[in-house]
């Protein structure tokens, strides 16, 4: 991700800084097709490490997280050490629960909204950065690193803390500024300043991973392009309409896939902010499913909790991965 | 070479990972070894109960009694500590001893993860034992908790603020109460962030008082069936009672709770008239403010009845041992000496928390604070002693209950019907 | 290219507008950080009062003073930083081993690894806290420092490997081609001329391995006893007896931030003229 380094003539078109997952040779130089040999046996040994920890570690997880949402697994089974299967009654408790599906309805949402500013900020930052001299350039770029690199439990707490009912200083800003006297405004009695302040801790740590990408994408876009449409008359808008985006849409795709995957799956942020509250208004699946776990002790409905949520992940993120794989087909 | 120092931090890693693997694989190894005399027992405690010198002094006769083994201390922070005593519990080297919050002790009791401790009963001098937190400790006649302390709550406030609002002694009942906050009101309330009672709305340890003296309850027992009972006539009288004050008297707020909005905040600034809050609070009050140092003093929450206190919530700690643990006869020879008359004696006066025997109470007979505290104990309750109970505490249905009433979101009629419902789903479910 | 690039376009660079707006979204991203900071070096008196200070008129360390002197702290660091920095040499070379198959040669499998690796991302770490904890208790491997790092590993690698893939098919094969028949051998080639190459992807991917290690949470608290947990353990649960202390807690949060923006910015200050030399000069 070297941001200073794209826009140098030389590595424009020998390397690409290639944007996660954007088919080689594509959107930039020689059309290139990857030569890809007949490996014989050696890309399975190149394979086995990463099988080996991600079956291990991770699908035989997997596979337990399954067998236990056939099972009833309260604190008493879990510590005495019992297996009792109760076949789908986890699954019969979640689905016919009330609040599971308003849950579910406001985490999607939740998402939608967390994706669309990202990407939309995203943009326009990816946008100005190709705009600027390389030393303002270097001042976004670090500005960025610096809420990306922060934990996110750290950066969950300090948005607790400027929003502070009583100590924040967003509130003593605007009290200042504006004839508005929020000395004592709350931002979590009530569920949508609450979500505010959460969405707002969500994106402005997506914005960078985004902003970066989509600003390597574009380097590799050569400005003959955007010459030719300049000389045609495209104004600013056009020109990423019609040169921009289907250039970068590969890039565009994954985007979006990976943040809504990532979205639909909040939960340090949550747990530190608002943990559910107020009155479990802004509670989302990941944290609900977690309150059945270590909350209440129900692990087995837990397990089948997690389970639904994968299904509704996939589900959800269907559609563009789908189209994301499509794109591909030639790198793949 | 410019990767040089790539390869350089991959081998430091790689030997760091390998020297990791070297120290941590002792522990299950070390675990298995013949049982018969480990070299250290571990014992959870939770963080702010005991006073160091308490401790050492405990540690120092154990090991005089058994001098191969050295008792490891393990301080457990507040938050997320049923998570951990879960996970622990679960697992295959749980600690030795262990300090459980009062209402959590049912729950880890029935899942079969503490040792039935029922026959030590009259070794550890039982019959003496505070009610309350006996009653936490037992489930279903056994008892599985041993009482640590207890804790309640009762009303501090400033003398030096009394004084300029004209009040000359606390008052003997609610209405008394209420008129007192009124004068305090009236004397200070010019600043907008005062608050003659500071009372942030999650608070329900503070707002249990107000539905007991009414004669309300949590949950009533019938057999094996637990209902909620909040939503009961008297109940619903206390709550009103509350709401009128909060609404009228308190700043604090309404989303708040007592840990992140510590109501001795605002009384050591003056922001507060009064506080309902625990004994070990008033040191950190003169703490803060060394200037306030014989100015804080405290009163037994009034109950309606004029010369009668209101019931008060009895919290603390019990003391168990694991049923897993690898050494449990010398868990509980370190638990006897804890929970015994001579540690209980240096707790409560090093500690200032109420000891667990019924024949020290009046070791603070001579403090002026702490003895207020001592006798609202003696009108004190506790939380249904059901394993389920945990997850009412865990499922915020008490707090979720008190915002909904002060914030005005709901009425008291039906925040209280939503709670018992879901009181009563969670303790029989 | 640069004599192709006509005057319209270079006085677009560099606009009044554009430096405002980046000195506002420089503002928006790195406040945050900032009051973090500064909470942290605050006196308390000037934290919990109505009178906010934008900027501290005293410093003082004793919050971080506070935070070291709190106990494990110095075990809980040393832990993170053994498990994020193996984690990350770990995954990042396992990765690239994965990648290199994937965008090099043509195999069976191929598609449905690729598939396999997108959709494992889908499923939320915390689901899998259960399972895991039943898995490691009865192999009795709970409490084992090293089974952290692999677990850490798996959640990284779907990612790591998908990026490094994109990476590795944007190299030209030619280049080793041209390396071997000046007589380097493959192994050769590789190491001399694809691999640093690979710089940013490596960089890259290693530092998003070091920052999920770094910041991972729910596992340390669960899979592993007190002296075998992670910074991250340490201030989550960092609630003094008396409540929420914001000075410390920022302080804590400082601490834990510390390394990750260091890590960043060290290494791609170095990468980038790694990369810019090697560009160049090849």
């Amino acid at each position: 991700m070297d941001v200073l380094d794209a826009g140098r003539p030389d590595v424009d078109t020998a390397l690409a800084p290639t944007p996660v997952g954007a088919p080689a040779g594509a959107p930039t130089g020689p059309a290139r097709r990857p030569r890809r040999r007949a490996g014989g046996l050696l890309p399975y040994w190149l394979l086995l490490p990463s099988l080996v920890v991600l079956v291990g570690l991770l699908a035989y997880p997997l596979f337990s997280l399954v067998t236990t949402s056939f099972r009833q697994l309260d604190l008493r089974q879990l510590i005495r050490r019992q297996t009792v299967w109760v076949g789908t009654a986890n699954y019969r408790t979640i689905l016919r629960d009330h609040e599971f599906w308003v849950i579910t309805f406001r985490t999607i949402a939740f998402a939608l909204v967390c994706v669309a500013a990202t990407l939309l900020a995203g943009t326009l930052v990816a946008l100005l950065m190709r705009r600027l001299e390389r030393g303002m350039r270097l001042l976004v770029s670090i500005g960025m690193l610096l809420a990306w690199a922060t934990p996110t439990v750290s950066a969950a707490t300090v948005f607790k803390w400027l929003f502070d009912e009583q100590y924040g200083v967003v509130n003593w800003l605007v009290t200042k500024l504006t004839p508005v006297d929020w000395s004592a405004h709350s931002w979590f009695d009530s569920k949508w300043p609450a979500f505010f302040v959460l969405g707002l801790c969500v994106v402005w740590q997506a914005i960078p991973f985004v902003a970066l990408t989509l600003y390597a994408g574009l380097t590799s876009i050569p400005d003959d392009i955007y010459e030719a449409a300049t000389i045609d008359g495209a104004g600013a808008w056009r020109q990423f309409w019609t040169v921009t985006r289907p250039l970068l849409k590969p890039i565009f795709l994954i985007l979006i896939s990976l943040s809504l995957i990532w979205d639909l799956k909040v939960f340090s942020q949550l747990y530190v902010i608002t943990r559910g509250g107020p009155s479990r208004s802004t509670l989302l699946l990941n944290l609900y499913t977690y309150n059945l776990g270590f909350g209440v002790s129900r692990f087995g409905v837990a397990a089948a909790a997690g389970v639904i949520m994968v299904v509704i992940t996939f589900l959800a993120t269907a559609f563009y991965v789908r189209t994301m794989l499509r794109v591909q087909e030639e790198a793949l | 070479m410019k990767h040089r120092h790539l390869i350089a931090a991959g081998i430091a890693a790689a030997l760091l990972g390998v020297s990791a693997c070297g120290n941590s694989s002792d522990t299950p190894a070390g675990n298995n070894q013949a049982a018969s005399q480990p070299k250290e027992i571990t014992i959870w405690l939770m963080n702010g109960s005991a006073p160091d010198s308490v401790v050492q002094a405990v540690n120092k006769e154990f090991i005089a009694k058994h001098p191969g083994t050295t008792p490891k201390i393990e301080i457990q922070q507040w938050d997320g500590i049923q998570e951990k005593t879960t996970t622990a519990l679960a697992g295959n080297t749980p600690p030795d001893v262990l300090e459980i919050g009062s209402t959590l002790v049912s729950k880890f009791a029935d899942s079969g993860g503490l040792a039935d401790l029922t026959g030590k009963k009259s070794d550890l001098g039982g019959d003496s034992w505070l009610k309350g937190l006996t009653e936490a400790g037992t489930l279903d006649g056994k008892i599985y908790g041993v009482p640590y302390y207890g804790g309640v709550r009762a009303v501090i406030y400033r003398t030096d603020m009394f004084t300029k609002a004209g009040i000359s002694s606390p008052p003997t009942d609610l209405a008394g109460f209420t008129a007192m906050l009124d004068k305090l009101q009236k004397k200070f309330g010019t600043d907008p962030k005062f608050s003659a009672l500071y009372f942030p709305g999650q608070y329900w340890y503070a707002a249990l008082p107000f539905v007991w003296d009414e004669g309300g309850e949590l949950a009533t027992q019938d057999g094996d069936k637990w209902t909620g009972a909040l939503d009961s006539p008297q109940a619903q009288a206390g709550l009103t009672t509350l709401k009128g004050l909060v609404n009228k008297y308190s700043k604090a707020p309404v989303n708040g709770n007592e840990n992140d909005n510590d109501p001795a905040t605002p009384m050591g600034e003056g922001k507060a008239g009064v506080i309902i809050d625990s004994g070990w609070k008033v040191g950190v009050i003169t703490k803060a403010h060394p200037e306030l140092k014989g100015k804080v003093a405290v009163f037994a929450l009034p109950g309606k009845n004029p010369g009668t206190t209101a019931p008060v919530f009895l919290g603390g700690s019990n003391l168990a041992i694991s049923e897993g643990s690898k050494a449990p006869d010398l868990a509980y020879d370190w638990l006897k000496i804890m929970s015994g008359t001579t540690a209980q004696t240096q707790l409560a006066t090093d500690g200032g928390v109420i000891p667990n025997s019924t024949n020290l109470l009046n070791l603070h007979a001579k403090d002026p604070i702490l003895s207020v505290f001592d006798a609202a104990a003696k009108n004190s309750r506790s939380t249904p002693a059901t394993p389920k109970w945990a997850n009412v505490e865990s499922g915020t249905i008490l707090q979720d209950m008190l915002v909904a009433i002060f914030s005005g979101k709901s009425t008291v009629a039906a925040a209280t019907k939503t709670a018992s419902e879901a009181i009563t789903k969670t303790l029989n479910g | 290219m640069t004599a192709l690039v006509p005057r319209r376009r270079r006085r677009k660079r560099g606009s009044v507008a554009a430096n405002i707006a980046a000195v506002l979204v420089f503002g928006f991203f790195a406040f945050p950080v900032y009051w973090m900071a500064s909470t942290a070096f605050k006196p308390a008196a000037q934290i919990r009062t109505f009178d906010v200070k934008l900027f501290p008129t005293a410093l003082t360390l004793e919050h971080f003073r506070d935070a070291f002197n709190t106990a494990n702290f110095w075990t809980f660091l040393r832990n993170s930083l053994i498990v994020s920095l193996s984690t990350t040499v770990l995954a990042v070379l396992v990765a690239l081993l994965a990648a290199t198959a994937l965008a090099r040669f043509r195999f069976r499998g191929r598609r449905a690894y690729l598939i396999m690796i997108l959709v494992v991302q889908m499923v939320p770490l915390e689901a899998l806290v259960i399972p895991m904890y039943l898995v490691l208790r009865d192999a009795d491997l709970l409490n084992v420092l090293p089974v952290l790092i692999g677990t850490y590993m798996a959640f990284v690698l779907p990612f790591t490997i998908w990026t490094l893939r994109g990476f590795v098919a944007a190299l030209p094969v030619d280049l080793e081609e041209a390396a071997m028949t000046d007589g380097a051998t493959r192994l050769g080639a590789f190491w001399r001329i694809t691999f640093p190459l690979m710089a940013p992807g490596l960089v890259a991917t290693g530092v998003f391995a070091f920052i999920q290690a770094w910041n991972e949470f729910i596992l340390a608290l669960t899979l592993m006893e007190q002296k075998n947990q992670t910074l991250p353990v340490w201030l989550g649960t960092f609630k003094t007896a008396q409540g929420v202390d914001w000075g410390g807690l920022m302080a804590g949060s400082t601490i834990l931030a510390i390394p990750v923006v260091a890590f960043f910015l060290v290494v791609q200050g170095r990468m980038t003229s790694g990369l810019a030399a090697g560009a160049v000069k090849g």
